[in-house]
């Protein structure tokens, strides 16, 4: 090959790289997905003081039997959330999936109690929040929902492991063109016919593959059912 | 032993029946130390290697009183089948007493335990077996028998009764993050590190359009071209080499039109150096040239060749094979020492026409005109002869 057609490959491989970067960032393979999307809870009672904004919801779905309502606090500086529940329990953990204007997660806490009474202690909220989704997790030891957000699906995750992997590739092929045109000048093309270019391409290529495992393997331990959950729909009935 | 003032031996009422019986005994005392010990002698009664003994020792006082009661472990040793054997340690028992019993509580065989006075099949046996097991697992747990994560989770109960934590985790993995840009950092460094050591050893360079690489210190051979343009120049020295040689392929396909020498040492032009210039119309030289060799197909299949004014070249066959067009031909003569017929210069099998021929030849073979027509030829050597054909006729 001629220099001009390593040129000329360095040239696409700059410009794949740029669009492989584009279509990770756009493309958002890794977000956070949740089991449920926000629900308007019902509200239930509003009322403002000086200080303060309090408003009482009802709370929907499964997490009703064991939370009747909760209290959302907002005052100028701080916003906090009580929890009535619909008896005491010996132990209750639940999420608190907290939402911005837009409906956008902004955070998930996961509250755990013991020997509850009938309301929960305070859980403050992010400064941002506008509403929450309060979801019930185990009661008493009985598992009701493991997790609000789901585990990343194998597909989205070779997919991305497919992109980074070959956007490596793309990124080490120019790198090392830039690199050798820099060092060698004019000398450059002897060195991209020689068999040393051609054994990091190859280096390259492989260690593309390998990080493409790698990755796949990572993500796949990370998102193992037994670590991040699973909900209702895990349960072999 | 020699710190002992008495040592006293004493034959042990045997059992026949025991597996393993107490011959005797020797008793030794260290009355200013007030200490007592014993070393036992045993007999293995079975025909099995014995290789742990369990025994129970009972010490009486003179009035027949138990003063105390021990039990003795001897394991890790080998004792031979229906043969007396002694125990390496001895052991230490009351000064006051003066009278020991001894009964045996186990012993290992090769095959056989004994314990309790049975004997049982020494093979390997499971602590619980699955069918024993299962209705176990049935049963209410003791807490004991809790399971492990029960446990974690117990202690991981706080003392408030109340944690909040936030799970929201954005989906990275480190490692692979770690992996990428240390590969990144492993082949950079590979391609750095070749590159310069490449270009310290590397006897290839570039300039003024050529691909040059060194032969010696002071000549070099041009193996490729991409200076563009359409007439191109092969000068005498390119900087402060010398041109010696053009390398095969050095101008393969090259859309090159004319081609002037300007060497003036020797000049080899390989095989293939011009193949496939299409375009090439002209090759010259001047006479002041050094010797210009060219070797077989060095011209090849340059369709387009009409003007070919080497006068101090030296053809070898089928220097300019497949470059059937060309009208006027100058050169010196050819590599071997023997003229040859100067149709197999082009390896033309149809009848070539030459508008020009100029040769420095002296003798020719008389088949040096056969297949061709030639309108002007002329000789620099004023020896020129063309030879007689074996059957008398000139070729001309």
């Amino acid at each position: 090959m001629t220099i001009v057609v390593w040129r000329i490959l360095c040239l696409a491989s700059m410009a794949l790289f740029v669009a492989g970067l584009f279509a990770l960032l756009f493309t958002r393979l890794l977000k956070n997905r949740y089991y449920r999307d926000f629900y308007p809870d019902e509200l239930m009672r509003e009322t403002e003081t000086a200080n303060s904004k309090n408003s009482i919801y009802f709370t929907s779905g499964e997490t009703k039997k064991y939370i009747k309502k909760y209290a959302l606090c907002k005052t100028a500086y701080d916003k906090y959330l009580v929890c009535n529940f619909a008896k005491s329990f010996r132990s209750i953990r639940y999420f608190v999936v907290e939402y911005t204007k837009r409906k956008r997660v902004l955070a998930v806490q996961q509250a755990t109690e013991y020997s509850t009474g009938d309301a929960s202690k305070i859980i403050s909220l992010h400064s941002r929040c506008a509403s929450v989704n309060v979801v019930v997790g185990a009661v008493d030891g009985l598992e009701i929902n493991h997790h609000v957000i789901r585990p990343l699906t194998l597909t989205k995750i070779r997919l991305y492991a497919f992109l980074k992997s070959f956007m490596l590739f793309l990124f080490l092929f120019a790198a090392r063109h830039i690199a050798v045109e820099l060092i060698l000048g004019s000398g450059a093309k002897y060195f991209l016919a020689d068999l040393m270019n051609y054994i990091a391409l190859g280096a390259s290529f492989a260690f593309c593959l390998l990080g493409y495992f790698v990755t796949v393997g990572c993500f796949r331990r990370k998102n193992m059912k037994a670590c991040n959950g699973g909900s209702l729909e895990y349960e072999f009935l | 032993m020699s710190s002992y003032n008495r040592v006293e031996k004493i034959k042990y009422a045997k059992d026949p029946t025991d597996v393993v019986s107490l011959d005797e005994y020797i008793v030794f005392e260290n009355a200013r130390a007030e200490e007592k010990c014993v070393v036992f002698k045993f007999s293995n009664n079975l025909n099995q290697q014995l290789y742990e003994l369990r025994f129970e020792v009972l010490q009486y006082d003179p009035e027949g009183d138990l003063l105390e009661k021990s039990v003795a472990i001897y394991k890790d040793f080998v004792a031979a089948p229906n043969a007396p054997f002694v125990p390496d340690a001895k052991l230490r028992i009351n000064f006051a007493c003066s009278r020991i019993q001894v009964r045996l509580i186990f012993a290992a065989f090769d095959r056989v335990k004994w314990e309790d006075g049975e004997l049982r099949d020494n093979s390997y046996r499971f602590d619980s077996y699955a069918e024993a097991a299962a209705p176990e697992s049935a049963k209410p747990k003791t807490p004991a028998a809790q399971s492990l994560p029960q446990k974690k989770e117990a202690e991981k109960i706080p003392k408030s009764g109340f944690s909040v934590r936030h799970v929201t985790h954005k989906n990275h993995a480190a490692f692979p993050k770690a992996f990428d840009i240390i590969v990144c950092l492993l082949i950079l460094a590979f391609v750095i590190t070749t590159a310069f050591l490449f270009r310290r050893s590397s006897e290839k360079f570039y300039s003024d359009g050529f691909d040059l690489e060194l032969v010696s210190d002071d000549t070099v051979n041009i193996f490729g071209y991409d200076g563009g343009g359409s007439s191109v120049t092969v000068p005498a020295k390119i900087g402060d080499y010398t041109v010696s040689k053009i390398s095969a392929g050095a101008f393969r396909k090259s859309g090159v039109r004319e081609i002037v020498f300007e060497t003036e040492a020797e000049l080899v032009i390989e095989s293939g150096a011009f193949a496939g210039c299409r375009s090439l119309r002209k090759v010259t030289a001047s006479e002041e040239c050094g010797s210009i060799f060219l070797m077989e197909k060095a011209f090849d299949g340059c369709t387009a060749l009409r003007t070919v004014e080497l006068p101090t070249a030296r053809l070898s066959a089928n220097s300019f094979y497949g470059s059937y067009r060309v009208e006027e031909l100058s050169f010196a003569r050819f590599v071997s020492l023997r003229a040859l017929p100067l149709k197999s210069v082009f390896g033309a099998e149809e009848p070539m026409k030459f508008r020009k021929v100029n040769v420095d030849l002296g003798r020719v073979p008389h088949d040096f005109f056969s297949g061709v027509e030639v309108d002007d030829f002329s000789s620099r050597n004023p020896a020129f002869e063309i030879e007689t054909s074996p059957s008398g006729n000139g070729a001309v």
